[in-house]
């Protein structure tokens, strides 16, 4: 099941005044993008404090700590493992100079003191002449690709040696993301904002820097009214989303088209931040609410309110590849705000169990604005003028039976006659009332304000195959002082809770009450459940039941019910265990299906005498109705079944 | 959910189908029912359709050539419209001409509707868009029909011969002169109470079987065309036996023939035996071999070998002078016909009995040298759930429901039709699954499988799927009644790799145990030589007697979408899979049944990402989780997991993976799964309430997986003038959008539609209870393009597209860096991928690259390469 934990502290931050700011928090808060489900190792690099490593488990605690000056802001940040090295590369802007750093460092353990801020190989630094929108360490290649906001793509080694530089030809890149394919190809495209509310598109195929063409454009795409600034966008499996306002737009790659656009109705007025999860879902904040959203089925998987924060910024996600792996737990970190004039802020991780991705975690849980189109049966052919169709004004004729609520004629002189409703009972004619709503809005006018004696809509209502299921629970009780409403609601009202059937037939005693109930048992549930609900009665119910199927009676509706009767004390049986029974009641149980195979035998006995009979006068036209009436009895129930 | 913004258009068309006629089956006193026409060169052979005429060629057996009556307004009036009439005969040439001087095109066939028309049409060539139409038949009497037309090469003569049904068994012949120059038919003879009819395969002669007014039966052989009164014989039928209480079987003829010199009649009975007369001296031997009636005779042209045919499906030879016999067994049918095609050809008509709801025909040709079968012509087979109207059966010594003894002759077809008429129950729905790869369609033919090419329109393979004494032999007399098991239902697996049949086998009649249904469901592999091979065989799948009401194949997601849903009448549900490792197909997971519910309205779907199955059963549809197999949230209240519907539910599908289209008795419903709420209803009843037989709806309802699309029939029963319900139907087939907000077309077709089926690409066909196939399709314009290619958003298995396409723009980048030998390789690559016609629906037009140009500032040469490709592959 999808859901969202609460979240937990894993360092807070330095009480600098724009790190509370939620504009700017995320562009000083850079977490390296190297973040799996499983990871326990999260980089991040924190603007005027430290570059940091920090482990989850078992508790969150720092192992490696680079402090930097309090007046460099971080730019960019990105980690790469090799072995048992890692190669640490950040962007540091001080005023208007910028620096990439790199260093390699081998893989922290153990936690890192004041003192100690982890053991260093190299360490390397260069200036670069713009911002550095994202560095990437590439280690498969031994790369380092650094975008820069003027647009220049730059290759370094390690030891930050430029190898290889190129131009994407637009000023002021906006946003860069790394990819690779499943032939474990890399791929970056940046997008760039154009004067004219426009952005451009690049995608770039990375190759190794000594190769002919290490940087390849593979395509170039120019988005007209098009504006980064107001929008969230993040890249996934081959599709860029971009929350602008309350909708999202999803792009396809490698060309940027324009797929669809889902509006976001819930999305109240508020500081957003927007990340990618898994396929097709993506983690959603607004304010302090966090929402696990399936942007396929277009539902809300889970939703979490932080109640003890003001806001909550995602920073990045784990993003847990493909659908149907076993393994659907992840993490997301984030930073919280507190209330207050002098708010602080913390880095939180939260837990995230992204489910499976399919419908059956959507069900139930869309998004989508409701159809507002009418309700009622339309027909089918347009031409066809002589089929009946009817449209009711359910808002009306509601408005008036709750005026007449209280006062039964008057309340069935409305509902039968402003919906053209015949019968007392329900007939295909009426298949035109189909609004769920206004049922139950009926339902409830009807059980709201009627007590003693109900109207005739009521029993009408009980017949109707969409009498809502919301009042179904608990009808049989709250119906037991009218006796035909009771019938009524056991042998038509759909939808009846099973528990409830089952208490009615353990203390039932009218014998034709029992006949409806066990009927619509047996027909309603399979054995499975049935044996599971009778799990959770009471044994005196359970005993009350088995002595009450033992207390021979004659009565006409006992004899019809036997076959169904048996049916259930079978299943009595297998569900609570012979052993559980008194001894007594073990005896008169076994004395009792004594006597009824007697009967049985004494019957089949006698349906072979009758055969014969039959056989020798054919002619006689009688004999056929006495077998027939014997068949039934005969064969509704068999001795093996007995046995059990 | 994701609505692509551009809907195509769809249309409809009936294109494909038919069935052949055999004009005179319906007919009892005529002996021979088929009617074909060699052509001019003898080289082809033109067969009547019911929608059409198809020409195939002797060599190489395939059609070369069809004619169809709906791509022509006048022959649609004459053969398509209802209650029309069908060919009675084909001539070559312009026979009508009024000059006998006038030279005939060797193209030209005249063509004889059974009202009295004459249609000259070309074979080759192009259809004439106004072709000649003569109406020979304005003096007819009603329900007079042309039954065969006699014509006289050398004195340039015409007759046409007419009957008109007096009673059930017997006939009123009139025999016309045609007179050229007025084109007007001219009476010149009238046969009263004509029991049956023979003529020589040359047109000379002429051989009537009339009851007189003592109810003698006696035989009139008259010549045709000459005049001289001495060679007109008349004489009472002799019997084949002396006793007297031999059953009326005995003295049935049902079949007759006269040779080419008029020197020997055959007439076959009922029981079997072959009278042979020579009509020189009168005397007749009897020829034995037959054991239940002889329902085909003829003669070789030299008079030397007697043909015969019934229902052991085998072609009997009889050496005349020798009395020697020899045998073609094992015939796809009962023969029904045979007839000698210009020395060099037999003409079988076959019809498959064991179809009783409609007249299954094929036509045979065999070469006489070597009898090797030359020409197989049938349409699709199909069997309906109840026999449409006009359905005729052989005669048989006894009664079945296959066959039509000689005692029910009496029972006219009208009385049938009035129970037609009567029923509420109008439910000739039929079983229709298209295979996706191959997209043939196949019918379940009692216990076969027909593959049909719809767009070659020509069956491509007939295959049993179960044993029965059917499959190499026919059945005769008491045999009739055994039931030969019949296959069901049949599915594909998405890959298309696996067949599933379910079949049910009937126990002999009138024993205890006569009712007591055995099931079976198949499991089938496409084997390297195109035939379907049996892998796992179930024996009774839902336990003993219990039948699958429903069956439903996996989603691509589960097991490769080799697995398969069952549900029984009684709310249990199995999943059964495909196991690699044992080769075999077994019972993954088992939903147990209810205690004491049964119903036929049982229904599945499934998510596309395999998660979540529907189960309808009864009103009630509830929705389980696959993986645990049992209900989703179990025991949770508030849980979307059930819903009632207001009646029984007929037909589920998932579409787009969020809305759920259920069709109850009552309403057609959209119910939207993330809401968990009906969104549209639409009123069924009318249309559905008691007309199918429960879970038949789902039989007019398909959807295209592909984007949504549903597709729903509506049959209703064509009133006449006074609004009183009449036999012929009329259809409608909607299209509606994948949550039923909007109704995207809506069709009128003339006839009953038995089935509709999604062909796994863009369009749904249908088939009508003529055996006609039509297809709804769209027509893709090319602006429309960008947006069609994405309309599959809700695919989840298509990201790798994504991958695809990132891979062809990287691969076509490397190979720019190539040699030049190599950029060829690609370019033939390129042109490869044209042929095979992937892109060939692309549009170049001119506005197709303005895009391109705007924003290229910039923009990199390889970049620019590439917009060009992209517009133009």
């Amino acid at each position: 099941m999808p859901s969202i934990s609460q979240p937990f502290r894993l360092t807070a931050l330095p009480k600098i005044a724009s790190l509370n700011n939620y504009a700017s928090q995320a562009n000083l808060l850079q977490v390296a993008d190297t973040l799996t489900p499983s990871t326990n190792y999260i980089n991040v690099g924190i603007s005027g404090s430290a570059i940091s490593q920090y482990v989850i488990n078992p508790t969150p605690k720092l192992v490696y700590n680079l402090p930097i000056s309090s007046t460099n802001v971080v730019n960019a940040c990105d980690v790469a493992q090799l072995e048992d090295d890692e190669v640490w590369c950040y962007a540091l802007q001080a005023n208007k100079t910028f620096s990439i750093h790199c260093l390699q460092k081998p893989v922290s353990s153990a936690p890192a003191s004041d003192s100690h801020f982890g053991e260093t190989y190299a360490s390397n630094k260069i200036a670069v002449s713009d911002q550095p929108v994202s560095v990437k360490v590439i280690g498969a290649k031994k790369t380092i690709v650094t975008v820069l906001r003027s647009g220049l793509v730059q290759f370094y080694d390690y030891s930050l040696k430029l190898q290889y530089s190129f131009d994407s030809s637009y000023k002021n890149v906006q946003f860069v993301q790394h990819f690779t394919n499943e032939s474990k190809q890399d791929f970056v495209f940046i997008l760039s904002d154009i004067q004219g509310k426009k952005v451009s598109f690049k995608l770039l195929e990375l190759a190794q820097p000594d190769a002919a063409v290490p940087a390849k454009e593979l395509s170039s795409v120019i988005l007209e009214d098009f504006q980064l600034k107001n929008s969230e966008i993040f890249y996934q499996f081959g599709k860029i989303y971009r929350l602008h306002g309350k909708s999202i737009d999803v792009y396809t790659l490698p060309y940027f088209q324009h797929s669809h656009t889902i509006s976001l109705p819930f999305l109240s007025k508020g500081e957003t931040s927007f990340k990618p999860i898994s396929q097709n879902r993506a983690l959603l904040t607004c304010d302090n609410q966090l929402y696990l959203l399936d942007l396929l089925h277009n539902a809300i998987l889970s939703h979490r309110e932080l109640t003890h924060v003001k806001t909550f910024q995602l920073l990045t996600t784990a993003v847990v590849p493909g659908n149907f792996s076993a393994n659907n737990k992840t993490i997301a970190i984030g930073v919280s705000t507190k209330h207050g004039a002098n708010p602080t802020s913390s880095l939180d991780i939260v837990n995230i169990d992204v489910g499976t991705g399919t419908l059956k975690d959507s069900m139930g849980k869309g998004f989508s604005p409701q159809n507002t189109k009418s309700k009622h049966l339309q027909p089918l052919l347009d031409e066809n003028s002589d089929v009946e169709n009817y449209e009711y004004d359910y808002d009306q004729i509601l408005e008036q039976l709750r005026k007449a609520a209280g006062n039964v004629d008057k309340f069935d002189s409305i509902f039968f006659p402003k919906l053209g409703i015949k019968q007392d009972y329900y007939t295909e004619s009426d298949r035109f009332i189909n609004d769920q709503n206004f049922l139950r809005n009926v339902a409830s006018t009807i059980f709201e304000n009627f007590n003693s004696q109900y109207p005739k809509a009521l029993p009408y209502l009980l017949t109707h195959p969409l009498f809502p299921k919301s009042h179904t629970q608990d009808i049989l009780q709250r119906l037991k002082d009218h006796p035909r409403l009771f019938k009524q609601a056991i042998v038509t009202c759909p939808n009846l809770s099973l528990d409830e059937l089952l208490q009615e037939l353990f203390t039932v005693l009218n014998d034709e009450l029992c006949l409806d109930l066990s009927l619509r048992i047996l027909q309603d549930f399979n054995k499975d459940i049935i044996k599971e609900t009778i799990k959770t009665k009471s044994k005196i119910d359970v005993n009350n039941f088995i002595s009450f199927v033992m207390n021979d009676n004659i009565d006409e509706d006992r004899i019809k019910n036997k076959p169904r009767l048996f049916q259930l004390l079978n299943l009595v049986l297998d569900s609570v265990g012979l052993f559980s029974l008194g001894d007594e009641t073990l005896a008169k149980l076994s004395d009792y299906i004594e006597q009824q195979l007697k009967v049985v035998k004494q019957n089949v006995e006698l349906f072979n005498l009758l055969e014969d009979k039959n056989i020798k006068n054919i002619s006689n036209q009688n004999q056929t109705d006495v077998s027939a009436s014997n068949e039934g009895i005969i064969a509704a129930y068999s001795i093996e079944q007995l046995e059990l | 959910m994701v609505q692509s913004v551009v809907h195509q258009k769809y249309k409809l068309g009936v294109v494909s189908g038919g069935k052949v006629v055999f004009p005179r089956a319906e007919n009892r006193s005529c002996s021979g029912k088929t009617v074909t026409l060699l052509t001019h060169d003898q080289t082809a052979v033109i067969v009547p359709f019911n929608n059409q005429l198809k020409v195939y060629s002797l060599e190489t057996r395939q059609c070369v050539k069809t004619l169809k009556y709906a791509n022509n307004e006048q022959l649609t009036k004459l053969f398509l419209a209802q209650g029309s009439a069908q060919v009675s005969h084909i001539a070559l040439g312009d026979v009508t001409r009024q000059d006998s001087a006038e030279e005939t095109k060797e193209r030209e066939v005249s063509v004889f509707s059974s009202c009295g028309h004459v249609a000259v049409l070309n074979y080759k060539g192009r259809l004439v868009e106004e072709p000649k139409i003569l109406n020979l038949g304005a003096n007819f009497q009603p329900g007079e029909t042309v039954i065969k037309v006699f014509q006289d090469p050398e004195h340039n003569e015409l007759k046409v011969l007419t009957s008109l049904q007096e009673s059930s068994a017997s006939y009123t012949y009139r025999l016309f002169d045609y007179r050229r120059s007025e084109q007007a038919l001219v009476e010149c003879q009238t046969f009263q109470h004509v029991l049956l009819s023979a003529w020589s395969a040359n047109d000379r002669y002429l051989c009537v079987l009339v009851r007189d007014l003592n109810s003698k039966r006696n035989l009139h052989i008259q010549p045709l065309f000459s005049e001289s009164d001495n060679e007109v014989q008349t004489f009472p039928l002799p019997s084949t036996t002396s006793a007297s209480t031999t059953s009326t079987n005995s003295h049935f003829a049902t079949s007759m023939a006269l040779d080419n010199d008029c020197s020997q009649l055959a007439i076959g009975f009922a029981s079997g035996v072959i009278n042979l007369i020579n009509l020189q001296d009168k005397s007749s031997r009897l020829l034995k071999w037959h054991i239940d009636s002889v329902l085909s005779l003829c003669f070789t042209s030299d008079s030397s070998y007697l043909l015969s045919g019934g229902w052991e499906k085998v072609l009997s030879f009889w050496q005349l002078s020798t009395n020697l016999q020899q045998f073609l067994p094992r015939l796809s049918g009962v023969v029904v016909d045979c007839s000698v095609i210009n020395d060099k050809f037999y003409s079988l008509g076959l019809q498959v009995t064991d179809n009783h709801t409609n007249s299954d025909y094929q036509l045979l040709l065999l070469n006489s040298t070597d009898l090797n079968s030359r020409v197989s012509v049938s349409g699709p087979l199909c069997v309906y759930q109840t026999p449409v109207k006009d359905v005729v059966f052989p005669v048989s010594a006894v009664s079945s429901r296959s066959s039509a003894s000689s005692s029910d002759m009496n029972k006219s077809t009208k009385k049938q039709q009035r129970k037609l008429l009567k029923r509420k129950r109008q439910d000739f729905s039929s079983c229709l699954e298209i295979q996706p790869n191959t997209k043939h369609l196949y019918f379940p033919h009692t216990s076969a499988i027909q593959a049909y090419d719809f767009y070659k329109n020509e069956q491509v393979s007939y295959q049993y799927l179960a044993s029965g004494v059917n499959n190499s032999m026919g059945k005769v007399r008491s045999e009739l009644n055994l039931k030969d098991p019949i296959i069901a239902d049949v599915k594909f697996t998405k890959d298309g790799k696996w067949m599933i049949s379910y079949e049910i086998e009937y126990p002999p009649d009138n024993l205890l145990s006569s009712n007591d249904l055995s099931h079976t469901l198949k499991f089938w592999r496409m084997s390297e030589n195109g035939q379907w091979v049996l892998e796992t065989k179930v024996l009774s799948p839902h336990g003993v007697k219990a039948p699958v009401s429903s069956i439903l194949v996996a989603p691509r997601s589960v097991n490769n979408s080799q697995g398969c849903l069952t549900a029984d009448n009684n709310g249990g549900i199995k999943y059964w899979s495909f196991d690699e490792t044992t080769n075999n197909w077994r019972l993954s997971k088992v939903g147990i049944p209810n205690n004491n519910h049964f119903s036929n309205s049982v229904e599945l779907a499934w998510s596309f990402d395999g998660s979540l199955i529907f189960h309808a059963f009864d009103d009630k549809i509830t929705v389980l989780d696959f993986n645990a197999f049992k209900k989703f949230h179990e025991g949770s209240e508030k849980a979307f997991n059930e819903l009632t519907m207001d009646s029984a539910v007929q037909s589920i599908m998932l579409v787009n993976d969020s809305n759920l289209i259920v069709a109850t008795q009552t309403t057609l419903n959209s119910v939207n799964l993330l809401l968990g709420q009906v969104e549209s209803s639409f009123d069924m009843f009318p249309y559905v309430n008691g007309i199918y037989k429960n879970g038949h709806l789902a039989r007019m309802m398909s959807c295209d997986e592909k984007n949504g699309r549903v597709a729903l029939v509506i049959n209703q029963q064509a009133l006449d003038k006074n609004k009183l319900p009449t036999l012929n139907h009329t259809s409608h087939v909607l299209i509606f959008n994948a949550d039923l907000s909007q109704r995207l077309g809506n069709f009128e077709h003339d006839e009953y539609i038995s089935c509709i089926r999604w062909n796994h690409d863009t369009d749904f066909i249908f088939l009508d209870i003529k055996n006609r196939l039509g297809a709804v399709s769209t027509t893709t314009s090319p602006e429309m393009l960008d947006e069609v290619d994405r309309d599959a958003v809700m695919d989840q298995l298509s990201p790798n597209q994504f991958e695809s396409e990132l891979q062809k723009l990287t691969t076509s980048h490397r190979s720019d860096g190539r040699k030049a030998d190599e950029v060829e390789d690609v370019d033939e690559d390129s042109v490869f991928e044209f042929i095979n016609g992937e892109r060939s629906q692309k549009v170049i037009n001119m506005n197709s690259f303005t895009s391109m140009f705007e924003n290229i500032e910039n923009a990199q040469m390889d970049t620019l390469f590439d917009r060009v490709l992209k517009v133009i592959s």
